[in-house]
């Protein structure tokens, strides 16, 4: 019972990290209908920022606000001068998302080199939590807890504001909301940035228990990609869920069967886009 | 400024253009073209402008390729190989024999594919001598047969301790001064059973070939003292997360038996103690894994109380040995860990042979024969290579302990000269069946 409770929580956490992770990448795709491959890069780019944060002054709150927003800037900056260079042109846009990864890649190793780091946790969660015979980090938790209050406000930005009813009017039509009068440009741009952020996020975030280090951008990437294709491209329901069955596949099935690490995530992703094309959540 | 951006764009940006359309945009295009194109010429010229080598020595120069996974999980410990080939020129002045030596360092990325292509070019474009390092078991196992057909001496240094690699089909031209999957954990295994009194074990490993005859070894010699392994556990190599691996871990052995390597271990180790393990259950580690010196400023407080076992450790109380780490301490700023003085005594003993054939190196036969030779006063104290050029060697027991605010690991017991046949006939040894083939044969 014990094991089955510790594991659950595991996954859970794992999942909700996914979340945040996958939350941007699918809002990006919904709304301009590209993959931004960049999105491991900004995971990475914010774990690290975090990381050097966290040397300087020794707070892991003032890391999880600041690296996000170098993040997002970085973000905007992209979309603003290479991205909407290429408007509606979307494979150039992917292929340019993928060369900026690709140069992130070399920059974070020329800049930090091919160390794998982990972060330092906070103090007041360094500890682990007792309920009975159950011992468990109480990091996790938080990660669980972070993941699920901004699962909550991503949902009231996009149901309940005006920006939220542009958003989820561009992902329907973008042709008509422009036709609306509403400014595309500015729109795109500032989700693009706040993809960037929550990629950050999720790298400050998972920096304790994930880390930091060459080739996570691209092992991220990956996972993201299995989430947002398992829940349905730019649904944020779909990111939810299917961060969360991938989580709970991950942990349950990586422990018993560490040769089929792989293929427990992917190959119900198989199947998944075989019943369902467009995912659990996604729209044709 | 606006006015001139307009004239560019000729309005394009401004017509609706139809959702995933190919619309071009030929201006953009174009002078991104030609972005590339001067990007191209600026680098080509670079290129040619760069100084090219120097007029060549009266004696040409001995090349050593140093192979080592400076990127990838194992960074950390990779760092050491080089450092230890570098101090050890410092020390001869980069000359061995009055010929000038040359090391060049390939970063192989922990992947065997890589291994192979950075030693080719190592061998083909840079003509190396020799090569040192490598901690992949697997990748030293993917260059033996290349290494073997272009007969170039290779010194394995960094780890790679896997049983196949000196014992089936063994090269002359590959030795290993590192040290072999069964020769460290055999007398942790049997410390463990007589001294720390346990009886029970689970063993945890990273799941590649060197990490499991590692723990295999601890497991056979466990059993052999009178032990019982009951459960094995493998995860992959660069696991992010252990939480799933130690959620599984049965809570009613008396020791874990790890081998996780690099930035797996410290995440291994602080995953272990935040689960509340920690003081509950013994951790041995096999070999240096989690208490590889190079990791123990991140692992160190929940490494506290570890045991290891291992051929080499900066708190050896030898004259030779201080020597050793106050020079790699000034030239460095830190311990020199396992893989420093491998990849040291790696050097040393290519300078041996080379005093022994009077500088050349390019006689191969004779240079060969003259490594196999070896007899040096290491940092570790002596060492010499066996029938299957694999180092004779010390092993040391040591306990992580805080010594003032230092964590440091203490020697608690020396067995000297062990090999890697444990004292058998070589013969005998190498009928037994491989380490790697006993995975998933305990705790049935």
């Amino acid at each position: 019972m014990d094991f089955w409770i510790v594991q659950t929580l595991n996954g859970l956490s794992f999942g909700m990290l996914l979340f945040l992770l996958a939350a941007g990448l699918s809002l990006v795709f919904g709304l301009m209908r590209i993959v931004n491959l960049t999105h491991g890069s900004f995971y990475l780019l914010g774990a690290y920022i975090g990381l050097a944060v966290i040397e300087r002054t020794g707070s892991f709150l003032l890391a999880l606000a600041i690296a996000p927003l170098c993040v997002a800037v970085l973000g905007l900056l992209m979309y603003r001068f290479l991205l909407r260079r290429f408007q509606h042109v979307a494979l150039a846009q992917v292929l340019l998302t993928f060369g900026v990864l690709f140069i992130c890649a070399d920059f974070t190793l020329w800049e930090w080199g091919g160390y794998s780091y982990v972060l330092p946790k906070p103090t007041f969660l360094a500890a682990s939590l007792t309920f009975g015979h159950i011992v468990f980090p109480s990091y996790r938790l938080f990660v669980i807890a972070t993941g699920v209050v901004i699962a909550l406000v991503l949902w009231l930005v996009l149901e309940r504001t005006t920006l939220g009813s542009m958003v989820r009017a561009g992902v329907d039509d973008e042709e008509m909301v422009r036709g609306l009068g509403i400014n595309t440009p500015k729109l795109f741009t500032a989700v693009f940035a706040l993809g960037a952020f929550l990629a950050a996020l999720s790298g400050v975030i998972g920096g304790p228990f994930v880390g930091a280090y060459p080739g996570a951008d691209f092992e991220v990437l990956l996972l993201a990609l299995v989430v947002v294709i398992i829940g349905g491209l730019g649904s944020m329901r779909g990111a939810f869920v299917g961060s969360l069955v991938v989580g709970l596949l991950d942990t349950f099935g990586r422990a018993p069967f560490p040769e089929l690490a792989m293929f427990t995530i992917f190959a119900p992703m198989a199947i998944i886009l075989a019943l369902r094309p467009h995912g659990l959540f996604g729209r044709a | 400024m606006v006015g001139g951006k307009r004239r560019h764009n000729h309005g394009l940006q401004d017509i609706p253009l139809k959702k995933g359309g190919t619309v071009y945009q030929p201006r953009h295009s174009l002078a991104l073209a030609i972005g590339v194109l001067t990007l191209l010429v600026v680098m080509t010229a670079g290129i040619i402008g760069a100084p090219t080598t120097p007029a060549a020595e009266t004696k040409t120069p001995i090349k050593i390729g140093v192979l080592a996974p400076l990127s990838g999980p194992l960074a950390v410990l990779a760092r050491d190989i080089v450092d230890g080939a570098r101090l050890y020129m410092d020390e001869v002045n980069g000359e061995m024999v009055g010929r000038k030596v040359e090391l060049t360092v390939e970063d192989y990325e922990f992947k065997s594919a890589v291994a192979l292509t950075k030693t080719k070019k190592l061998v083909e474009r840079d003509g190396v001598h020799a090569v040192v390092g490598v901690i992949l078991s697997a990748a030293a196992i993917a260059m033996k047969d290349y290494i073997h057909a272009q007969q170039v001496p290779f010194i394995v240094s960094g780890a790679a301790v896997a049983e196949p690699l000196m014992m089936d089909k063994p090269s002359p031209y590959v030795f290993r001064t590192t040290f072999s999957a069964s020769q460290v954990p055999t007398p942790l295994a049997k410390f463990t059973y007589d001294k720390l009194k346990a009886r029970t074990a689970t063993v945890i490993a990273g799941d590649t070939v060197g990490t499991i005859e590692l723990v295999m070894g601890f497991a056979r010699a466990f059993e052999e003292a009178g032990g019982k392994v009951v459960q094995e556990i493998y995860a992959p190599i660069g696991t992010t997360d252990f939480g799933p691996f130690i959620g599984r871990l049965r809570r009613d052995v008396d020791v874990v038996a790890a081998l996780v390597a690099g930035a797996d271990g410290i995440r291994f180790i602080k995953q272990y103690e935040e689960f509340g393990l920690k003081g509950k259950i013994q951790v041995v580690d096999t070999a240096p894994g989690i208490t590889d010196i190079a990791l123990l400023p991140s692992s160190g407080p929940s490494a506290l109380g570890m045991y290891a076992s291992q051929p080499y450790v900066y708190t050896i109380d030898n004259p030779r040995n201080q020597k050793f780490v106050q020079a790699f301490h000034t030239k460095y700023g830190r311990e020199p860990g396992g893989p420093a003085e491998a990849t040291y005594v790696a050097l040393a003993a290519i300078h041996q042979a080379l005093t022994a054939t009077g500088g050349n190196i390019e006689d191969k036969a004779k240079f060969l024969e003259a490594l196999r030779h070896m007899d040096l006063d290491a940092p570790r104290g002596h060492v010499r290579f066996d029938k299957y050029q694999n180092i004779i060697t010390d092993v040391m027991i040591t306990r992580i302990d805080k010594v003032g605010d230092q964590i440091v690991p203490v020697v608690v017991e020396t067995i000297p000269g062990v090999d890697q046949f444990l004292g058998m006939a070589p013969e005998a040894y190498i009928k037994r069946p491989r380490l790697v083939t006993l995975k998933g044969t305990f705790g049935k």
